[in-house]
Protein backbone atom coordinates (compact mmCIF):
# COMPACT_ATOMS: atom_id res chain seq x y z
CA UNK A 1 0.00 0.00 0.00
CA UNK A 2 1.24 3.50 -0.83
CA UNK A 3 -0.04 5.16 2.37
CA UNK A 4 2.77 5.40 4.90
CA UNK A 5 2.09 6.11 8.59
CA UNK A 6 4.80 8.26 10.11
CA UNK A 7 3.76 7.61 13.69
CA UNK A 8 7.29 6.80 14.88
CA UNK A 9 8.52 10.17 13.62
CA UNK A 10 5.77 12.07 15.46
CA UNK A 11 6.28 10.03 18.65
CA UNK A 12 9.98 10.90 18.58
CA UNK A 13 9.24 14.60 17.96
CA UNK A 14 6.79 14.72 20.88
CA UNK A 15 9.04 12.50 23.03
CA UNK A 16 6.18 10.19 23.79
CA UNK A 17 6.29 6.42 24.02
CA UNK A 18 3.84 4.24 22.07
CA UNK A 19 2.63 2.73 25.36
CA UNK A 20 1.57 6.15 26.63
CA UNK A 21 0.00 7.11 23.30
CA UNK A 22 -1.95 3.83 23.08
CA UNK A 23 -3.30 4.39 26.59
CA UNK A 24 -4.33 7.99 25.91
CA UNK A 25 -5.89 7.19 22.54
CA UNK A 26 -7.76 4.16 23.94
CA UNK A 27 -6.40 1.46 21.68
CA UNK A 28 -4.27 -1.54 22.52
CA UNK A 29 -0.51 -1.54 22.02
CA UNK A 30 -0.95 -4.36 19.53
CA UNK A 31 -3.27 -2.21 17.42
CA UNK A 32 -0.90 0.75 17.65
CA UNK A 33 1.89 -1.51 16.51
CA UNK A 34 -0.23 -2.65 13.54
CA UNK A 35 -0.68 1.02 12.65
CA UNK A 36 3.02 1.84 13.04
CA UNK A 37 4.20 -1.08 10.93
CA UNK A 38 1.84 -0.29 8.07
CA UNK A 39 -0.19 -3.48 8.42
CA UNK A 40 -3.44 -1.65 9.10
CA UNK A 41 -6.06 -1.84 6.34
CA UNK A 42 -8.03 1.19 7.53
CA UNK A 43 -8.06 3.85 10.22
CA UNK A 44 -11.20 5.18 11.84
CA UNK A 45 -11.60 8.94 11.94
CA UNK A 46 -12.15 8.69 15.68
CA UNK A 47 -8.74 7.02 16.11
CA UNK A 48 -7.04 9.56 13.83
CA UNK A 49 -8.77 12.34 15.74
CA UNK A 50 -7.50 10.98 19.08
CA UNK A 51 -3.92 10.50 17.81
CA UNK A 52 -3.78 14.05 16.38
CA UNK A 53 -5.18 15.41 19.65
CA UNK A 54 -2.55 13.64 21.76
CA UNK A 55 0.38 14.31 19.44
CA UNK A 56 -0.80 17.86 18.69
CA UNK A 57 -0.36 17.41 14.96
CA UNK A 58 -2.25 17.32 11.68
CA UNK A 59 -3.35 14.16 9.86
CA UNK A 60 -0.91 15.10 7.10
CA UNK A 61 1.93 14.87 9.62
CA UNK A 62 1.01 11.26 10.23
CA UNK A 63 -0.11 10.05 6.81
CA UNK A 64 1.95 10.27 3.67
CA UNK A 65 1.24 9.04 0.16
CA UNK A 66 4.33 7.42 -1.28
CA UNK A 67 3.48 5.69 -4.57
CA UNK A 68 5.48 2.56 -5.28
CA UNK A 69 7.14 1.98 -8.70
CA UNK A 70 4.08 0.42 -10.41
CA UNK A 71 1.73 3.10 -9.22
CA UNK A 72 4.25 5.78 -10.25
CA UNK A 73 4.53 4.38 -13.78
CA UNK A 74 0.74 4.22 -14.13
CA UNK A 75 0.46 7.87 -13.10
CA UNK A 76 3.07 8.93 -15.68
CA UNK A 77 1.26 7.03 -18.44
CA UNK B 1 -31.38 -16.70 22.95
CA UNK B 2 -27.79 -15.87 21.97
CA UNK B 3 -25.86 -17.81 19.38
CA UNK B 4 -23.65 -19.58 21.94
CA UNK B 5 -26.66 -21.07 23.68
CA UNK B 6 -28.14 -22.14 20.32
CA UNK B 7 -24.80 -23.69 19.38
CA UNK B 8 -24.65 -25.56 22.70
CA UNK B 9 -28.17 -26.96 22.21
CA UNK B 10 -27.33 -27.95 18.64
CA UNK B 11 -24.09 -29.56 19.86
CA UNK B 12 -26.02 -31.87 22.16
CA UNK B 13 -28.47 -32.66 19.34
CA UNK B 14 -25.54 -33.57 17.05
CA UNK B 15 -24.03 -35.79 19.74
CA UNK B 16 -27.38 -37.52 20.17
CA UNK B 17 -27.50 -38.09 16.40
CA UNK B 18 -23.97 -39.55 16.51
CA UNK B 19 -25.08 -42.06 19.14
CA UNK B 20 -28.23 -42.80 17.13
CA UNK B 21 -26.10 -43.40 14.04
CA UNK B 22 -23.86 -45.86 15.90
CA UNK B 23 -26.92 -47.69 17.25
CA UNK B 24 -28.51 -47.78 13.81
CA UNK B 25 -25.30 -49.05 12.24
CA UNK B 26 -25.23 -51.91 14.74
CA UNK B 27 -28.93 -52.79 14.44
CA UNK B 28 -29.43 -51.90 10.75
CA UNK B 29 -29.76 -55.51 9.52
CA UNK B 30 -32.55 -56.20 12.05
CA UNK B 31 -34.30 -52.87 11.31
CA UNK B 32 -34.18 -53.49 7.56
CA UNK B 33 -35.40 -57.06 8.02
CA UNK B 34 -38.35 -55.78 10.07
CA UNK B 35 -39.12 -53.09 7.46
CA UNK B 36 -38.95 -55.58 4.60
CA UNK B 37 -41.21 -57.91 6.61
CA UNK B 38 -43.96 -55.38 7.29
CA UNK B 39 -43.88 -54.04 3.73
CA UNK B 40 -43.77 -57.57 2.30
CA UNK B 41 -40.92 -56.64 0.00
CA UNK B 42 -38.43 -58.94 -1.67
CA UNK B 43 -35.30 -59.75 0.31
CA UNK B 44 -33.08 -58.31 -2.43
CA UNK B 45 -34.62 -54.86 -1.81
CA UNK B 46 -33.68 -55.19 1.82
CA UNK B 47 -30.11 -55.85 0.75
CA UNK B 48 -30.17 -52.78 -1.50
CA UNK B 49 -31.42 -50.60 1.38
CA UNK B 50 -28.80 -52.04 3.73
CA UNK B 51 -25.94 -51.51 1.25
CA UNK B 52 -27.10 -47.96 0.55
CA UNK B 53 -27.29 -47.29 4.31
CA UNK B 54 -23.78 -48.59 4.97
CA UNK B 55 -22.46 -46.69 1.94
CA UNK B 56 -23.85 -43.47 3.41
CA UNK B 57 -22.78 -44.12 7.02
CA UNK B 58 -19.13 -42.92 6.74
CA UNK B 59 -20.20 -39.65 5.06
CA UNK B 60 -22.92 -39.06 7.65
CA UNK B 61 -20.49 -39.84 10.48
CA UNK B 62 -17.93 -37.41 9.02
CA UNK B 63 -20.59 -34.72 8.59
CA UNK B 64 -21.74 -35.14 12.21
CA UNK B 65 -18.17 -35.10 13.55
CA UNK B 66 -17.44 -31.98 11.49
CA UNK B 67 -20.58 -30.31 12.83
CA UNK B 68 -19.44 -31.21 16.35
CA UNK B 69 -16.08 -29.50 15.74
CA UNK B 70 -17.77 -26.47 14.19
CA UNK B 71 -20.27 -26.07 17.00
CA UNK B 72 -17.54 -26.39 19.65
CA UNK B 73 -15.75 -23.50 17.95
CA UNK B 74 -18.99 -21.47 17.87
CA UNK B 75 -19.47 -21.99 21.61
CA UNK B 76 -15.94 -20.56 22.14
CA UNK B 77 -16.89 -17.47 20.09
CA UNK B 78 -14.75 -18.49 17.14
CA UNK B 79 -17.28 -17.96 14.33
CA UNK B 80 -16.12 -16.03 11.27
CA UNK B 81 -12.88 -17.75 10.35
CA UNK B 82 -11.58 -19.35 7.15
CA UNK B 83 -11.11 -22.69 8.89
CA UNK B 84 -14.82 -22.75 9.78
CA UNK B 85 -15.62 -22.12 6.12
CA UNK B 86 -13.55 -25.20 5.22
CA UNK B 87 -15.46 -27.28 7.76
CA UNK B 88 -18.80 -26.16 6.32
CA UNK B 89 -17.60 -27.01 2.81
CA UNK B 90 -16.65 -30.47 4.09
CA UNK B 91 -20.21 -30.95 5.37
CA UNK B 92 -21.44 -29.98 1.90
CA UNK B 93 -19.15 -32.62 0.33
CA UNK B 94 -20.54 -35.24 2.74
CA UNK B 95 -24.09 -34.33 1.67
CA UNK B 96 -23.03 -34.72 -1.97
CA UNK B 97 -21.53 -38.15 -1.25
CA UNK B 98 -24.74 -39.31 0.42
CA UNK B 99 -26.71 -37.99 -2.57
CA UNK B 100 -24.50 -40.01 -4.94
CA UNK B 101 -24.77 -43.17 -2.81
CA UNK B 102 -28.56 -42.93 -2.65
CA UNK B 103 -28.81 -42.24 -6.39
CA UNK B 104 -27.05 -45.57 -6.95
CA UNK B 105 -29.24 -47.26 -4.31
CA UNK B 106 -32.32 -45.76 -5.92
CA UNK B 107 -31.73 -47.85 -9.02
CA UNK B 108 -32.71 -50.88 -6.95
CA UNK B 109 -35.13 -49.11 -4.59
CA UNK B 110 -36.49 -45.90 -6.19
CA UNK B 111 -37.82 -44.22 -2.99
CA UNK B 112 -34.14 -43.63 -2.13
CA UNK B 113 -34.14 -40.97 -4.87
CA UNK B 114 -36.17 -38.73 -2.55
CA UNK B 115 -33.26 -38.93 -0.11
CA UNK B 116 -30.87 -38.09 -3.00
CA UNK B 117 -32.93 -35.04 -3.90
CA UNK B 118 -33.01 -33.88 -0.30
CA UNK B 119 -29.27 -34.38 0.17
CA UNK B 120 -28.46 -32.64 -3.13
CA UNK B 121 -30.56 -29.65 -2.04
CA UNK B 122 -28.90 -29.67 1.38
CA UNK B 123 -25.47 -29.79 -0.30
CA UNK B 124 -26.26 -26.64 -2.28
CA UNK B 125 -27.79 -24.86 0.71
CA UNK B 126 -24.75 -25.62 2.88
CA UNK B 127 -22.45 -24.41 0.07
CA UNK B 128 -24.29 -21.09 0.00
CA UNK B 129 -23.91 -20.81 3.79
CA UNK B 130 -20.16 -21.49 3.35
CA UNK B 131 -19.92 -18.68 0.77
CA UNK B 132 -21.73 -16.26 3.06
CA UNK B 133 -19.50 -17.20 5.99
CA UNK B 134 -16.45 -16.74 3.73
CA UNK B 135 -17.57 -13.20 2.96
CA UNK B 136 -18.17 -12.60 6.67
CA UNK B 137 -14.66 -13.91 7.48
CA UNK B 138 -13.19 -11.46 4.95
CA UNK B 139 -15.12 -8.59 6.57
CA UNK B 140 -13.96 -9.69 10.02
CA UNK B 141 -10.32 -9.82 8.88
CA UNK B 142 -10.69 -6.33 7.40
CA UNK B 143 -12.29 -5.15 10.64
CA UNK B 144 -9.49 -6.66 12.74
CA UNK B 145 -6.99 -4.59 10.79
CA UNK B 146 -9.06 -1.41 11.10
CA UNK B 147 -7.59 0.64 13.92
Amino acid sequence: MAIVVNLDVMLAKRKMSSIVLAERVGITQANLSILKTGKARAVRFSTLNAICRELKCQPGDLLEYRPDNDEGLTDEI
Amino acid sequence: MNYKLSARIMLWAVRFCMLALVALAVFAPKVVQWYVGIRRMEDVLGTVILVAFYACTPSVALALWTMDRLLRRFTKGDVFTRSNVSLIRLISVCCALVAVATICGGIGYPPLWFVSLLMAFLCLAVLVVAQVLDAAAAIREENDLTI
